[in-house]
This record gives structure tokens, sequence and C-alpha cells, in this order.
């Protein structure tokens, strides 16, 4: 064991550390919630929370969820039950595989250890990467899928390895229906020199078989249309372009203006040029060094994906490979292009699951930047990392107050409370507490999870309103009083809360207060729905 | 060497064209900025004070924005020079703005060294989009941008030959006049030279005793700038009007964590914002309000050579000093927009947008060469490479016209208190058949706000005379009340108001109920430029 081993294994251990300290947070979301959920019950009866047994296909808030994280997440509570040790530490093994495979990486395009170590560390500091580490989500297994992917080629590896990453890619996310081709081309193409041509066009052709398949399979699912028209190609549904082109053009033709050159001007090609500034504006200095993503869904509210002072090496690696680098290192510049391009055709939302696709390969960046400077610049650059890292990881209240509403942790507290009582009891919850209630109420409670089987064939943003003896309540619920053996507690926001105090006299019996310390949940009892 | 000058000029020439055409109709109001600036310069003209009645003031009150003085008395000049009209407030921005064409010629040809890139520079500023609208928009910070690149050409050329120590002090004393053009310049030019200093120092250790003294002639200009910062309490004012910490974003997360940490995650995620690409070639003019369809400050065929400019300046051999200045000037110049309140404030950071147009024009030389030096049997190839270049940069500067003259007009009027003029010219036509007018500024299509600068819509379009605004402008007891003449500038209550007698009331949808109230005493409505109604004249 050399002097590099005990070092690596020291940067796997902070990273392992980095990942599961603070275990709790962040708090799920609602969709977190349900894929930590889904794999307890898969776990145990082989279904999902529905009761489809071994769907490849899930459910989600947004878009279908294909089956790679569900079935990981699934893992983790076969071995460890139903808790957030068993719900996260898939992500947390995963998170911290990936910094070896960029150690393993880094390997191939320096020769000075320093550079790997370097790669390493970055990647075991990243904001981004430590919270989705936390988490269960596809990107970060999307990530490593990827890194995993360049260091098999650049490795040489068995063709089968190789096959069973991109069979895993696709089985992940959808993104990666987009990005595989192009990214498999790309790399043998100018990376990987050793194989012979056929070898290279026989992959080539499976890449594309196997992201045809995929597709050919997705539409075959009844919404999948819409799947792709709401979250791939949202641009081009976007009204504002279509409505904007019309209106600019017509006040030209009001001013006088030929029309051939309103149309000439403002046409369909607007998609395109919107597009592509909305797909810069993705990887711009701002996502990776300022704040990623404000709703603290895939990072630290307040946080870029890389602490702010990493700018300078790489802002240095980067001018350093476009001056003196090989084509090797010139050429990680295009990842950034190729593993974001789907971000085109996605507006106005950000893709930011697509940066972070990129880390590990700006990580490489960033390390050859450190070449360049000094070691005390180098130790400054580090200490001020650390410092920043350190202080977001350790004082959590603030990024639990800026993320009250996409990461509530009252529904915890809530759920905990629900669980002191009999199953047997009628439960009411309002749907407006959080984006969708059932999964908190599923994850923290004791629930049997037949009472959410529903037999829902291909769900696409399905939602629940019922969960045997939990009900949950829309804005048009009716109140009554309760019978003479009924009994049931209710858990009200605000816009029920008024609505039964108008007609009846209640008693609130507790109290809950969100992130921010503001009353969200009224716990009640005397009236029935 | 002539055809170099030859060019230049007929660049110049379109620089002037492009500043100038039509400059009195578009935009196609003056705006608050511009009408309180030059009824300003009007009064200082005529009596030596402002409208507030004070003298020779070194910030001007105006719309409690405090402004800087500089372009207030240029516009004073022009008053001296071209009489009353209300376009000469826009000449000195117009001019300055064609004066930055040269001198951006010259200062790329000192720093660059090479006189093509030189013109392509020129060229690129004089049809540059952001360039074009800021130097009609009555704009300070164009002139301060003059004597900064004629500034550094001056000091670059002292670099170059070190014996003409005139060099020297004509840098340093176009300096310091930049510095008296903004409030930001007064930050970034002292910035800007210790960061030249810096990167030049080898080039000036054997002039240490010259530079000491220049130095000292250097404090002596600014000082006077220095004391009114340091003295007046509207500079602190409105230092702290537009600081970043106004943003209502920020007072949330401040909130929640340790202040000095969420003002410095904010502030570099603003800054950092500052170089969106969307904002630089999509959106950053804020033409329309059309989300993304709308003009940023270069255009979108500039965003390749604008990278292939950064590459090939980070290529060039023996470049570090000048190639270390480029990145100085933009990350500094960056920083006034990046701490401000605004999400983005163009305004701030032109100087940027000067020399990432010049960037661009290091691209294109870069481009051009690689396209003139392939072989012969792709000449055909080469000419269509040029031809659809240049097809392609007409349609951007089409599009920009056309988003300019036609767009902007339609979809941002209420931004440049459209129509107050025509308000205030119908309201002189009847101040005599009544005993007062009250117009309330509250206005807007879609929400309402306060329009400011509205006693000098009145005033100046009332041709009421300075030395009588002086005396009788005051502050009156009703909510928002601002009286001189027969005018009162106030919010409406309806309730009262409705019973006074042989008044003018003058409000909008926010501010009448406009649907309760007769038609017959309804006598006048004006529209947005969009034909929307804006205000309409009620008379008791």
């Amino acid at each position: 064991m050399n002097k590099n081993f005990y070092i690596l294994l020291f940067v796997i251990i902070t990273a392992f550390t980095l990942r599961f300290a603070n275990l709790t947070f962040p708090s799920f979301t609602s969709d977190e919630a349900r894929i930590a959920y889904r794999g307890y019950v898969i776990a145990t009866s082989g279904k999902d929370e529905l009761g489809r047994a071994f769907p490849l296909l899930f459910n989600s808030l947004e878009d279908y969820q294909l089956p790679a994280v569900s079935y990981l997440t699934a893992a983790g509570q076969l071995l460890f039950g139903k808790s957030e040790f068993g719900a996260r530490i898939p992500f947390i093994i995963i998170g911290t595989l990936l910094v070896l495979i960029v150690y393993k990486l880094s390997k191939f395009f320096s020769p000075r250890p320093y550079i790997w170590f370097i790669s390493a560390l970055m990647t075991a500091f990243s904001p981004s990467l430590i919270f989705l580490s936390k988490i269960p989500n596809e990107t970060i297994l999307l990530t490593f899928i990827f890194a995993l992917l360049f260091y098999l080629f650049l490795n040489n590896s068995n063709k089968i390895f190789i096959i069973l990453t991109m069979i895993t890619a696709v089985f992940t996310s959808k993104q990666a229906w987009f990005i595989l081709f192009p990214f498999v081309v790309y790399i043998l193409l100018f990376y990987q020199k050793s194989w012979v041509k056929k070898d290279k066009l026989i992959l080539i052709a499976f890449t594309a078989v196997l992201v045809l398949l995929a597709f050919t399979f997705f539409f075959s699912i009844p919404q999948a249309r819409r799947s792709l028209s709401e979250n791939n190609f949202s641009i081009f549904s976007n009204i504002t372009i279509k409505n904007g082109i019309d209106k600019l053009r017509g006040q030209g033709l009001l001013s006088g203006w030929p029309p051939v050159i309103d149309r000439y001007l403002f046409n369909k090609l607007h998609f395109l040029t919107t597009g592509f500034l909305h797909w810069l504006s993705n990887i711009s200095t701002a996502i990776y060094f300022g704040q990623m993503d404000s709703s603290g869904k895939i990072n630290y509210s307040s946080l870029g994906a890389w602490a702010k002072i990493i700018i300078i090496p790489f802002v240095v690696g980067f001018v350093s490979i476009i001056n003196k680098g090989d084509q090797k290192k010139k050429l990680l510049v295009i990842f950034f292009l190729l593993l974001t391009y789907p971000a085109i055709f996605v507006y106005p939302n950000l893709s930011t699951d697509l940066v972070v696709l990129t880390l590990p390969f700006m990580a490489l960046i960033i390390a050859l930047g450190f070449e360049r400077l000094n070691k005390q610049i180098t130790v400054l650059i580090f200490f001020l990392m650390i410092l920043e890292i350190a202080w977001n990881i350790s004082f959590v209240s603030a990024e639990y107050k800026n993320t009250a509403d996409s990461r509530p942790i009252l529904e915890k507290d809530m759920m905990t409370n629900i669980t002191e009582k009999p199953i047997t009891s009628k439960i009411a919850v309002s749907d407006d507490l959080v984006s969708d209630i059932v999964p908190y109420i599923e994850w923290y409670t004791l629930i049997d999870p037949n009472a959410g089987f529903e037999q829902v064939n291909s769900p696409y943003k399905f939602r629940q309103y019922s969960l045997g003896n939990i009900k949950v309540i829309g804005s048009d619920e009716k109140f009554s009083t309760c019978g003479i053996e009924q009994q049931m507690k209710i858990f009200v926001s605000n816009r029920d809360l008024k609505k039964i105090q108008t007609q009846f006299n209640i008693i609130i019996l507790k109290i809950y207060n969100n992130n921010s310390d503001v009353n969200k949940v009224f716990l009640i009892e005397g009236v029935c729905t | 060497m002539k055809k170099r000058y030859l060019i230049l000029l007929v660049i110049i020439v379109l620089g002037i064209f492009l500043r100038f055409f039509k400059l009195q109709y578009f935009p196609v109001q003056l705006n608050h900025d511009e009408i309180s600036q030059l009824y300003d310069a009007i009064s200082i003209a005529q009596t030596g004070k402002d409208i507030y009645g004070n003298f020779l003031p070194t910030m001007f009150q105006s719309v409690n924005d405090f402004k800087s003085p500089f372009y207030t008395y240029a516009t004073t000049l022009t008053y001296f020079i071209l009489g009353d009209h209300e376009w000469i407030i826009r000449i000195p921005g117009a001019i300055f703005g064609v004066l930055i064409i040269i001198a951006s010629y010259l200062f790329v040809l000192r720093l660059l060294r090479n006189y093509k890139i030189a013109l392509l520079s020129s060229f690129l500023i004089s049809t540059s989009p952001s360039e074009i609208f800021f130097s009609r928009k009555s704009f300070e910070n164009g002139a301060g941008i003059f004597f900064m690149l004629i500034a550094f050409y001056f000091l670059l050329s002292f670099i170059e030959k070190q014996k003409i120590i005139r060099f020297l002090y004509l840098g340093i004393t176009f300096m310091a006049v930049g510095m008296y053009t903004y409030f930001s310049h007064a930050m970034i030019i002292p910035l800007m030279l210790g960061v030249f200093i810096l990167i030049f120092r080898k080039s000036l250790t054997g002039s240490k005793k010259k530079i000491i003294f220049v130095l000292l002639y250097w404090i002596l200009l600014i000082t006077p700038l220095f004391v009114v910062i340091l003295t007046n309490p509207a500079s602190r004012y409105r230092s702290q009007t537009v600081f970043i910490t106004q943003d209502m974003n920020l007072v949330k997360r401040m909130e929640h964590t340790n202040k000095y940490k969420a003002i410095l995650d904010f502030s570099f995620n603003r800054y950092l914002d500052q170089f969106n690409p969307a904002f630089i070639f999509g959106n950053g003019l804020a033409f329309t309000n059309q989300g993304p369809l709308d003009m940023g400050l270069l255009f979108f065929i500039q965003l390749p050579f604008l990278i292939l400019g950064v590459i090939y300046l980070i290529k060039l051999e023996n470049f570090h000093k000048e190639r270390r200045f480029i990145l100085a000037w933009i990350l500094v110049g960056m920083l006034p927009s990046g701490l401000t309140f605004e999400t983005h404030s163009p305004h701030r950071s032109i100087m940027v947008f000067t020399m990432l147009n010049i960037i661009t024009a290091v691209g294109l030389y870069a481009s051009f060469r690689k396209i003139m030096r392939t072989q012969i049997k792709f000449a055909l190839i080469k000419k269509f490479s040029l031809l659809f270049l240049i097809a392609l940069f007409i349609t951007n500067n089409i599009y920009f016209i056309h988003l300019y003259y036609v767009n902007f007009p339609y979809e941002k009027s209420q931004e440049i208190h459209y129509p107050f003029k025509q308000v205030a010219q119908f309201a002189r036509s009847k101040r005599d058949e009544v005993d007062q007018i009250i117009f309330d500024p509250l206005f807007g299509e879609t929400a309402p706000v306060i329009g400011t600068a509205t006693h000098y819509y009145l005033a100046y379009y009332g041709n009421f005379p300075p030395a009588k605004f002086q005396k009788e402008y005051r502050l009156g007891t009703r909510e928002r009340e601002v009286l001189f003449d027969k005018f009162s500038i106030r919010k409406i209550d309806w309730r009262k108001d409705k019973d006074l007698k042989n008044v003018l009331i003058i409000g909008s949808i926010w501010s009448l109920p406009i649907d309760s109230i007769s038609k017959d005493k309804i006598i006048k409505t004006f529209y947005y430029y969009n034909k929307q109604p804006a205000f309409y004249v009620v008379k008791l």
C-alpha cells in the first residue's frame, strides 16, 4: 500500500463523511418521499406504491420516472428496512464512488498524482454533489453513470461493462436517451483511439438501437407524447414566444413596415435562438459558482455547484487547456455542451440537473487550474472552500427556512402524530399543505401499503386522495358535525380552517409551524368530512 | 494609411447617423431623467440655481435621486449654444457616443497594436445596439467611457514612449474628468488605474519620480469630487438607495441567516449573473415585454466571434499584460451592476460592453484572417462565408432598428412616462380657464406606478420660468402633494375632490372611478403609445 492509496482513502472517507453527516438533511420533497416509500414497498412486496408489480415506469409530480432510482432505493430498504438510512445510503455510496471514478479519470489527463487527488477532492467537496448524494434522485445516479462510462472507454474496459452501463443509463433518466448517443460517438471519435473502426461502428449502432428502443417503448405508453412535450420540449408549447412573435410582427405592420420584412425578422426561428441562449444560461458562471438552485431541490439554496472561490482555479484551468493543453484536455470543454444540449428545448425552466452531469469533467479542469497556482494560493483557496462548505453543512437552519416550500419538515412532525393514533381512526388532511401530501403520509406513518394500491396503469402525474382511513381534502370539501360514533382528526391548512371556523365552533388541538415558524397546519376536532 | 482613415471616417459618419437620426423623435418622449436634467439645466443657465434654489449644486436633487452634475452642466452648455429645444438634452449623450467611436479606435490601436482590429472595433461600437441606445438616452455614462478610453490611450502611449511626459499628464487629466461624469466612475476609474499600474508596473519602473508627481496632480484634481461625495449627505443617501441591500429577495434571505453571509452569497450571484448570455445577447436592453423576444446588449451574431476573440487573445504570445488588463476592465466594469438592487442594470456597465465589442472585433479579425488564408480552390466557399456573415450582421441590425424604432415605443412607452408631455401641454393650454389643475401621476397599464418628475413635465412644457418655479415650488399637506402656480400634483381623493369647482382633475383609472363619472365631464383622454387609455381629464 503506497502513499497514494492512503491519501485516496482519506479523500474517500472525507467524501463519505460529508455525505453521511446530518443524515436526515435535507428533508424530502414530495417526490423524494415517494421514491423512498416506493423503495420500501417494492422491497417488501414487489409492488410500487400504487400496487403495480415490478413496473418499469413510475409516477411522479411532473413526469414519468424511470426505474433505476426506485429499485436502487428498494435495495437500500431491503437491507436496512424502512428508514431514512435505508432510503439515502445507496445514493451516499454512489456519490462517494463518483469521487473514486473522477480520481481514476484524472489519471488519463495527467501523470501527476497531485492532479488526481485535487480532482477527487473537488468532487468530494462540490456542494451540489454532496447535496444530491443525500437524497433519492436520478441526477446523481446519471452523473455517476456518465462519468463511469467515460472511464470505461478510456480504460479500454470490457465492452460488456460498457454496454451494461449504457443500459443502466437508459433505465435511469429520459435525459440519457438524448445524451447517450452523441456522448458515445464523441468519445469513440476523439478519445478512444485503440479500438478498430468496426468495433466503434458496432457500438455506435448498438447505442442508436438502444436509444431507439427506449423511445419506441416509451411511445407505447399512453401519456408519452404529453410527457415529452411538457418536460423535454416545453419550449415549443411556450405561449410567450408565440404571442411575442405575433405581437411584434403586428406592431411592425401597423407602423408600415413591409410584411415580408416583418415575417423575415419575426418567425419560428426565435424558438431556436431563445432555446440556444437559454441553454447557455444553464452553463453560466452564476449557476456553477453563484446560486445553482434557489428552491433547494438539487443544491443548497444559496450555493453554486462549487464553492465560490473555485472560480479562480477553474478559469486558470480553462485558460491553460486552451493555451497549452493537448487535444485530450481541450476536448473536455465539449462535454459541457454534449451533456447539457437538451436544455435548448426546455424553456423557461433551467435544466440544472443536466448541469450536474458536467461536474466530474469540470473537476478535471479545476484540478488542471490548481496545477498552475502556487502553493500559498492553493492553500488559501482550499481554506476558503472548506470554510464555505463547512458553514453551509453545519448551519442548516437557514437552509430549512429558505426551502420551507420545497422541503417542508412539518409534515414529518404531523405524521408522527398520526402514528400515535390507532390506524383505524379516520383522518383527513388538507391538500394544499404541500405540493403532494400523500407521499409524506405514506413515508412517515405506519400505513398499510395496501391502503394506497389503486392499480392505475401508466400513472402520469397521478395524485391520490385516499389511503384507507386517511383522506386528502380539497378546496371544495364540505364539512359537517360528526355523528354519534363518528370521530375524525383533521389536519387543516389556513384555507380550510377559515372555512370551518365560519360554520362551526371547533377546538384547535395543536398547531404545526413550517420551517419559517409560520403557523401552517392545525389539528382540529369536532367536525367531519 | 490614407485608406484606413477613410474607412474610419465612414465608420464615424455611420455612427453619427445612427445616433442622430430622428433623435428628437426616438425615444418618443423625454423620460423622467431627461426632463428633470433639461429643466434643471435651463434653470442653471438662467438663474445659476437648480429648480429647488440650490446655487450651482454639486449634486442635483432632481426627483430625489441626486444625480451627478456633469450631464446637466453639459446640457446647460448646449442650451447656450443651441437655445431652448427639448432635444438639446440628448445632444451631449449623442456627441459622446460618437466620440467613443474615435476613442475606441485609438485605444485599441495602442492596446492591441493592430489597426485592422481597431477599425473593426470602431465599426462594432458604431453599430452596437447598446452603444446606440445609451447614446440616444441622454446618459452620462457614455461621457465617462469616452474619457476612460482616451485616458488609457494616453497612458498606454506613455508606456510605449516614456520620454513624452505629456501623455502621462493628459491621461491622468482625462481620467480625473471621467470620474466627475458618473458616480460609479468615481469608484471604477481609480480601481482601473490601480490595476493598470499593477499590471504595467515593470514598464513604469523607470519613471517612478514622474509617476509620483502625476499621481499627486491627479489627487489634486479629484479632491473636490471626494469632498463632495464624503460631505454631501445626499451622496450617502443615493448610495444606500441603490445598493444591493435594497433588493427584497436579499432582505428576505437576511431574515433567515447571517446578514453578511447572505449579502456575500447574494452579491456574488448577482455579479456573476451579469454575464448571463441570455442577458447580453438576448434581452439586456429590455425593449419589449415579450419575454425572450427582445434585444441584447450585443448582437446575437457576435456570440461566436466573442468566443473566438477570447480564444485568440488567450493564445496570443507575449500578450500577458494586455490580456490581464482586458480581463480586469471587464471584471471591474461589472461591479456597479453587480452590487445594485436591480437584477440587471446595464447602464452602469456600459464600459464592459464596449470591451466585449472590442473582443468581438478580435474574433472577427481572427476569423477573416483564417478565411482569407484558405486555399484558392475554396474561393467560392470563402466568398459565400463572408457574404453569409455580412447578411447575418445586416439582419441583426435590421432587427435592432425594428425593435428600437417600432416595438420599443409600443411596448415601453409607459416606462418613459409617455404621455406626460401631452398631458403637460394640454394642462398649459387650459391653465387660464380654471382655478386649479390637479394631476395625480399614479398610472400604468397593468399595475399602478407613481410617475416621477411630474412637476418637471408641467413646468417645462408649460414654459414656466425657472426663476418663478424656484419661488413657488412647495410641498403640500395632502398625500404626495407638490404645488406650484395653479398646479397641485397629488393623490386624488375623489370622494372629496368631486365637489371642487372650476378645476381640472387629471388622473388614470387607478385614481379616478371613470365608470361613475359623467361622460360630459371627461373633456380629454390621453393614450399610451399603444393606444390604451392612460389619463383622463375631468373638468369640474
